[in-house]
């Protein structure tokens, strides 16, 4: 289980690097001393930290896993459109529509990567923002409070998130 | 059609633009710290990913480096707003005094 995790980070690590060096008109030498530099780091940095995180490992690049990713991403953007309307809607309304609260929700989530990514979707999405999570509970503020009951505002506010995460990280 | 996507990406731009803007109105219309973060971090995350998007269509060589800034911004900008909201709360900062309810610190209405 070790090596998967060393192998994830260190090609994480290399994606992005990747990503950054490119630049237009770049020659290939450059690119390519560069992109070896960079598989060294990347390799040291996975060997000091790769006990740091989770234990799926390389299992994350199974193509059903990328698949819901990339599907959670594109409702999210989706999502996110809308809350910004929502949000605009609001600011520009003579007297602003807000019924403000913290409600709690549960979730069934437990890795930390997978916690970041549904608090980060619950805070660019409709007048919610994450404030802490204790346990597998969430806080959250919310601008327009439609439901106090933990269930019922989980379900407003987690959406279809939660559905994909899991998948990805089942 | 480079000029098509020049003018494609000036759109982009200006979407993201206005949605500065809202931010920035959303900033001094919202009544409490909490409501006032939520309007600057929502609109000012779409604002910069529009903004770049308009900008790698204008010059399609770099999109994937600016991709690769949207995806940071992204990752970022919502646990740093959620990291001030939490501390704000712990500092004692209250909410609007309007508010409904306030789960955090169990369940009571805010007084």
């Amino acid at each position: 289980m070790e090596e998967g995790k060393f192998a994830y980070v260190a090609v994480v690590l290399t994606i992005i690097w990747i990503a950054l060096i490119y630049s237009p008109g770049i020659s290939m030498e450059a690119f390519l001393q560069e992109f070896i530099a960079g598989v060294v780091v990347a390799v040291a940095i996975a060997a000091i930290t790769a006990g740091n995180f989770e234990d799926a490992g390389l299992r994350y690049f199974h193509p059903r896993r990328v698949a819901y990713f990339i599907a959670f991403l594109f409702i999210f953007l989706i999502e996110m459109i809308k809350a910004n309307l929502n949000m605009a809607r609001i600011v520009l309304s003579p007297k602003p529509p807000v019924k403000p609260g913290i409600v709690e929700i549960e979730t069934e989530l437990k890795q930390p990567s997978a916690r970041l990514f549904l608090g980060n979707a619950i805070t660019l999405t409709p007048g919610t923002m994450t404030l802490d999570y204790k346990d597998n509970k969430a806080y959250i503020h919310w601008v327009y409070v439609e439901s106090e009951d933990s269930k019922k505002a989980g379900e407003i506010i987690k959406g279809k998130f939660e559905k994909f995460l899991k998948e990805v990280y089942s | 059609m480079t000029e098509i996507l020049n003018y494609l990406g000036m759109l982009f731009v200006f979407i993201g633009a206005l949605f500065f803007l809202f931010g920035s109105i959303g900033l001094i219309r919202m009544p409490d710290l909490y409501n006032r973060m939520q309007a600057s971090t929502k609109t000012t995350t779409l604002g910069v990913l529009s903004f770049l998007f308009g900008l790698g269509l204008m010059d399609l060589q770099w999109m994937i480096k600016l991709l690769v800034i949207a995806l940071f911004i992204v990752l970022t900008a919502p646990v740093g707003a959620s990291a001030l909201a939490r501390a704000a709360y712990k500092h004692g900062i209250k909410l609007w005094e309007n508010s409904v309810v306030d789960k955090y610190r169990g369940g009571k209405k805010n007084d």
